[in-house]
């Protein structure tokens, strides 16, 4: 017996081992028991001036007669948010007639203080695990992004979260991110596949911020200030196009489309896109194949810092007018459209920077960091104070456009 | 006092008590007595009296057992030779008044294989094993004729490992069949085929065979040692033997390659390798045996090496495959459906959503079901067999996967890895990871993926400490020069193995030679031919 | 079971250096040097290279001067009996929190990404377990594993990381040198945990085919793991950027999370990266296991080191089950660098190299256990 001891040993606590563990399976969850959200919704809780006065009066009676209030105070420190989330209706996409055969998707939605809670709060009425380690997007609400405290606990749980991956989209809606959750698309039915796939498939339209949450997230923490992509309801269909701009850690206004290819264009972002430009009131749509820019930082005379920055682009002409006089195969001609693009790149790009400067007064390019890197030297000196000096700056624009193709035709 | 016996008696008794040696009698008389009292109620012995010489004065008899002697040999050569043709010879009158027992052992029996015996027991042995016991009255000797001769399977294709290309030449059950076949490809001297008998009731004839110039000689004299050690009533079949010389029989892989085919053997001969023929059996054993010899297939060298090296890749990622898919499996479904794209997660929910069971159970089943089939298959003769195969293959998978009791993924991933397993080369090497592959999914099943990588630690630590006669299992990944690489996972062309693995042979490396890079005027052969 | 009689190759022993040294300290090294030097993290990584080699070496030399004799035995040459004692016990705790601290870390890791609800305990004790397993085997068996795996942690670290090449930008690492290099010495010591585990050499030269040859093979396997350390920290804080890898506690692993492979079958590729990992890591937790193992069988004599394996275990599980949480992990893994790591990694090695040149001890003529071939290893 004593001989084999040092192998007796090792199977006696294999064996415990091996009893204590089947015991367990911590973490197992069968894969059908799992609700898969692809989309998530964070709206702020308010109620306007007159719904806050009936529910109060309403929960008042409520309570007298001895009720639980059907509605949630207004007031309560614990209803500060409404998460709402959608998963799919798995029996259904595995063709094998789940057992709910109706819908295609489950919407929830509750109040509660955090999105932890919130979500436990879910689960409670779920007969699934929730599952967020395949979330495609995180709707957030117009109001919630304008609240800075709850802004900030919100990003914060994105950020320490380790099964919310860096790649979902972060997106600010026009109005309540729930209702744009819960529509019932003509196209996609699943909403996050819905957004995954417009992200993916419109990435070359440049009309919305191609940045996804980590981006988001990165930005905000060098400097506090962000573009996130602004989500636009209709009735059937969603639509992303241009971007909220976050100062300060809350969203402070709304860039349109254009405005916004403008800042990705200063940003070296573009990749595609179409510019309409009217040339002896025709009107000339070109083609973005390729887009770039490059600055140069000097300082002026009265030694305030200037910036020039260069708008490359390439591409071609796609429109023109049917049987008009003027052909596109001219060498001058195109030239002279080229000068018209230059000119509106010019005037979007200037348009855009006044408006980020000196109205939003918000360095969305992070241009701070462009200094740190390649001119340390000025870094050292403005960088501390860079949100006063960036309004200053005096910003110049130029463009050089190339059109290299027109089509098919002359 | 049956109990006081029970107590003091020291160890088990051997029942097989060793035969006396008796010398022969020279009456002859007592020397058949001696046969036909030991061999009492054995009716195949045939006991024939006869006498030779012109006035047939001499008496002689034969024995043998009917059934294991080639009789023609014995009608004419022995019988014929010495009660006819004697007496028409005419030999030296010198001669003829000598010995009449040395005349008949050197001059009158025209067999070819004549021997004399002294001891009873031995003369016993020989006549069990098909040889002719001639008896000269008057002598104590017994002359031992071979006469080996009874019917044989013959030379057939190996059943369990055939080939699209190359020969089909399988062992056979007879031994001396078999040592010819080697002979047959190895016509050089050094290759020596040493017998010895094993078995104290079987007395199973074993040959060890060697390049003497080539062989590793601790290996040779690991495997003499571990031979002689072993102690048994009889040996069926070389699987006895295996099992008795393995360095570690508690693991599920084994450290001795058996094979049917003498071009397997030849070639691994060639390497610095030992074979181990048994008599009996057509399987006949090679050490040492690494993993990667497991994995060979006589084919990769008779292939160009472009194919060869693909298909040995393919039967490593086989390995891997019939070893980890179910378990991966488990672990990505009950685990971590994150790690799998996102439509595959929801396709695969879906599809599960009516079975009652958990995955690992699924899989369990279908698995169980599957090894159950396959157990069957192999058992039922010829045709039936197959069908049994296929139609319980599909049908219970149908059945099963429209009762709802399995998805599927599953059937597609169970029957995925029962074939990967069927491409593994030999048969003894694809059982380790069709058994591992249990150990794996119950992990699984408890830690997930870090459940299967703890498995596979487990698996490879144990693959580590493994040696097969002192050549450690994993060679040539581990431990050795890079040059052995070139026969592993690929098959490197024919013209880049130059060299022996050094981990076989005992140092006589150089076994090609390039000609091309030396130049004209240098003809002959290469050293060790190119033989493979 | 006499299992310690087979010696390792040389490049089992590069194997096992290389194994041993990448552990836990890569999953936040990025963040660790870019805490001290911002951008010029890389820089701090060549500098303990540097030293690291250089301290490996002069080990391998001090190996020399006594051979057939592990850094137990000769220890007390040099030290007198007493103390040379007093040193082996020291390292043997060195080696036994070392151990602590990979299979913790190792836990709250796994926790986090894989296996949320399984208790630590539960993975500590399977972890250990295992490597228990391995460290019974004796040397040769885990300079075999080390041979084996080392290609199979690289290749596809670096292979998985191609994809990512795309989000690369380089600016990231921009600007080059401004930090004074003064911060950057001091800098360098955060980076010692992660050079660690070449001290082992001082056990285990004794135990190669050939000895002589162990010098050569630190001069291989320190300059491969600076180049390894070097390509992940440069990759991490380029995808990144070095505000994001200072916040990010796990930056090396967070990138894996970031990258996605197109159309391919494991679109989420972090879960392999992750069993590589843990492969990693075993290698780690195993060859120090092994040095404590070791160092006490030789201070005991004892003739087969495997009896010493299981009662060590529990030790090592209770040492890993002491700090509260994860900071406080962390805090405990600075102090153990500051007075544990340094010293026995650097000061005292080098220290009785010092001593053992005073002495006017010269390299005696070895006994190799098998003759250098006349063709090349």
């Amino acid at each position: 017996m004593l001989k084999n001891l040092p192998r007796r040993m090792t199977s006696l606590v294999l064996v415990i081992a091996l009893a204590a563990g089947i015991s367990g399976c911590w973490d197992k969850v069968e894969i059908d028991d799992r609700a898969f959200v692809l989309a998530l919704a964070i709206d702020k809780f308010e109620y306007s001036e007159e719904e806050k006065a009936r529910v109060e009066e309403q929960g008042a009676e409520e309570e007298q007669q001895g009720m639980t209030p059907k509605e949630y105070p207004a007031d309560s420190r614990r209803n500060r948010i409404v998460v709402s989330i959608v998963y799919p209706n798995v029996g259904l996409l595995g063709g094998k007639g789940g057992l709910i055969p109706e819908d295609m998707k489950f919407p929830m939605s509750t109040v509660g203080p955090d999105i932890y809670e919130c979500l436990s709060q879910l689960a409670i009425s779920m007969s699934k695990d929730i599952f967020l380690g395949h979330l495609k997007a995180v709707l957030v609400g117009e109001g919630l992004a304008a609240d800075r405290q709850l802004f900030m606990e919100v990003l914060d749980d994105m950020d320490r979260n380790s099964e919310i991956s860096r790649n979902v989209y972060f997106i600010v809606v026009e109005g309540k991110a729930q209702q744009a959750l819960f529509i019932e698309p003509l196209v996609e039915p699943i909403i996050g596949t819905y957004i995954e796939k417009i992200f993916e498939t419109s990435a070359r339209s440049s009309r919305f911020h191609q940045k996804k949450l980590g981006d988001v997230l990165r930005s905000l923490d060098i400097h506090g200030d962000a573009l996130a992509p602004r989500l636009v309801m209709r009735e059937r269909e969603l639509a992303v196009a241009g971007s909220s701009v976050i100062k300060d850690y809350r969203h402070a206004g709304w860039l349109g489309e254009i405005e916004t290819r403008a800042v990705q264009w200063i940003d070296n972002m573009v990749r595609g896109g179409i510019i309409t430009v009217y040339v002896d009131d025709i009107p000339v749509p070109y083609e973005i194949t390729e887009a770039g820019r490059e600055i140069k930082i000097q300082h002026d005379a009265g030694g305030n810092l200037r910036m020039h920055i260069l708008l490359k682009g390439e591409g071609n002409i796609v429109g023109y007018k049917f049987a008009e006089k003027q052909e596109l195969m001219d060498d001058k001609f195109i030239k002279s459209i080229e000068k018209a693009i230059e000119e509106e790149v010019v005037a979007e790009c200037t348009g855009v920077m006044d408006k980020l400067q000196h109205q939003f007064g918000v360095d969305i390019w992070g241009f701070s960091e462009y200094l740190r890197k390649y001119h340390p030297e000025i870094y050292d000196e403005v960088g501390k104070d860079w949100e006063e000096i960036f309004p200053e700056v005096k910003m110049l624009f130029s463009s050089d456009i190339k059109i290299r193709r027109i089509g098919i035709t002359k | 006092m049956d109990l006081l016996n029970k107590l003091f008696k020291p160890k088990k008794k051997d029942d097989t008590k060793e035969m006396p040696r008796e010398k022969g009698f020279a009456d002859l008389r007592k020397n058949l007595q001696f046969f036909k009292e030991r061999l009492k109620d054995c009716d195949d012995v045939v006991y024939r009296e006869f006498s030779v010489g012109s006035k047939s004065q001499y008496g002689f008899a034969i024995i043998y057992v009917d059934g294991m002697v080639d009789k023609f040999l014995i009608n004419e050569e022995i019988l014929k030779s010495l009660m006819l043709e004697v007496t028409r010879s005419r030999p030296s009158p010198g001669l003829f008044s000598d010995n009449i027992y040395s005349l008949t052992l050197k001059g009158a029996v025209t067999s070819g294989e004549v021997k004399e015996e002294e001891y009873l027991d031995k003369a016993m042995t020989s006549l069990l094993s098909g040889d002719t016991l001639l008896l000269v009255d008057g002598y104590r000797k017994v002359i031992v004729i071979g006469s080996k001769g009874w019917t044989n399977r013959g030379v057939q294709e190996p059943q369990t490992e055939s080939v699209v290309r190359g020969p089909r030449e399988g062992f056979s059950e007879t031994l001396r069949i078999n040592t010819s076949l080697l002979r047959r490809r190895l016509k050089d001297p050094n290759l020596k085929i040493k017998q010895l008998q094993m078995g104290k009731q079987s007395k199973t004839d074993i040959a060890v065979a060697y390049m003497d110039n080539i062989v590793n000689r601790g290996v040779l004299e690991e495997v003499n040692r571990r031979l002689e050690a072993i102690d048994i009533d009889g040996v069926m079949d070389s699987g006895y033997i295996e099992q008795m010389i393995e360095d570690n029989w508690f693991s599920p892989f084994p450290q001795v390659q058996n094979t049917e085919r003498p071009d397997k053997v030849a070639a691994a001969l060639l390497e610095g390798r030992v074979a181990i023929i048994c008599d009996n059996t057509p399987f006949v054993l090679l050490v040492p045996a690494t993993l990667n010899i497991l994995f060979q297939a006589s084919e990769d060298y008779y292939e160009r090496w472009f194919v060869a090296s693909a298909i040995r890749l393919l039967r490593y990622v086989s390995a891997s495959v019939s070893y980890l898919f179910p378990a991966v499996y488990i672990a990505i479904t009950s685990y971590h459906p994150g790690l799998i794209p996102t439509d595959l997660a929801l396709y695969i929910a879906g599809t599960r959503s009516t079975v009652p069971f958990p995955a690992f159970i699924e899989a369990l089943l279908m698995e169980a079901t599957l090894e159950l089939l396959r157990e069957a298959g192999i058992r039922l003769p010829g045709p039936i067999g197959q069908t049994i195969g296929i139609v319980g293959g599909l049908v219970i998978g149908t059945a099963a996967v429209d009762a709802g009791l399995v998805s599927p993924i599953m059937v597609i991933i169970v029957s995925l890895t029962a074939i990967a397993s069927f491409t593994i080369s030999s048969y003894n090497i694809a059982i380790p990871f069709r058994l591992l592959r249990f150990m794996l999914m119950l992990l699984a099943l408890i830690l997930g993926l870090y459940g299967i990588m703890i498995g596979i630690l487990i698996t490879l630590v144990h693959l580590c400490s493994l040696k097969s006669f002192g050549v450690p299992y994993l060679s040539p990944l581990v431990g050795t020069p890079y040059y052995e690489l070139k026969d592993s996972f690929i098959k490197a062309p024919r013209i880049s193995m130059q060299k022996r693995p050094e981990s076989l042979s005992g140092g006589n490396d150089v076994r090609l030679r390039d000609k091309r890079r030396e130049g004209p005027g240098k003809g002959g052969k290469s050293e060790n031919g190119k033989k493979r | 079971m006499a299992r310690n009689d087979e010696k390792i190759t040389s490049n089992q022993l590069v194997a096992i250096m290389i194994s041993l040294i990448i552990g836990i300290g890569i999953l936040s090294l990025p963040r660790e040097v870019t805490e001290e030097a911002g951008p010029d993290g890389w820089a701090l990584i060549i500098i303990g290279g540097i030293v690291s080699t250089i301290v490996a070496f002069i080990i391998t030399r001090l190996g020399d001067l006594f051979p057939g004799q592990s850094v137990v035995e000769y220890s007390k040459t040099l030290l007198t009996t007493p103390l040379g004692i007093l040193y082996s016990l020291g390292f043997i705790l060195y080696f036994l929190f070392f151990c602590a601290f990979e299979v913790r870390v190792f836990a709250e890791v796994l926790k986090q990404f894989l296996l949320d609800r399984t208790p630590t305990e539960v993975i500590a004790a399977t972890f250990l377990l295992t490597s228990a397993y391995m460290v019974r085997q004796g040397v040769a068996s885990m300079g075999r594993m080390a041979e084996l795996l080392v290609p199979a942690i690289i290749i596809p670290y670096f292979l998985f990381l191609l994809p990512a090449v795309g989000q690369m930008k380089y600016d990231n690492l921009l600007p080059v040198l401004r930090t004074s290099p003064l911060k950057l010495l001091s800098g360098a010591a955060v980076v010692t945990t992660s050079y660690l585990g070449f001290e082992l050499a001082l056990l285990l030269q004794v135990y190669m085919k050939r000895p002589k040859d162990a010098g050569k093979a630190m001069l291989i396997a320190m300059p491969l793991i600076m180049v390894f350390y070097l390509a992940v920290v440069i990759s991490t804080v380029s995808v990144l950027g070095i505000h994001e890898v200072k916040k990010i506690i796990w930056p090396s692993l967070a990138i894996f999370r970031l990258i996605k492979v197109p159309g391919a079958f494991l679109e989420n590729i972090h879960g392999f990266i992750m069993s590589i990992w843990v492969v990693s890591i075993f290698m780690t937790l195993s060859g120090f296991y092994y040095g404590a193992v070791l160092t006490l069988s030789r201070m005991l004599k004892l003739k087969d080191h495997s009896l010493l394996v299981l009662p060590l275990a529990p030790v090592i599980y209770f040492f890993s089950l002491v700090p509260d949480n994860v900071a406080k992990v962390y805090d405990f893994l600075d102090m153990f660098s500051m007075y544990l790591g340094i010293p026995f990694g650097f000061i005292f090695p080098v220290g009785l190299y010092v001593l053992a040149k005073l002495r006017g001890i010269k390299p005696k003529e070895g006994k190799d256990v098998e003759k250098p071939a006349a063709k090349n290893d």
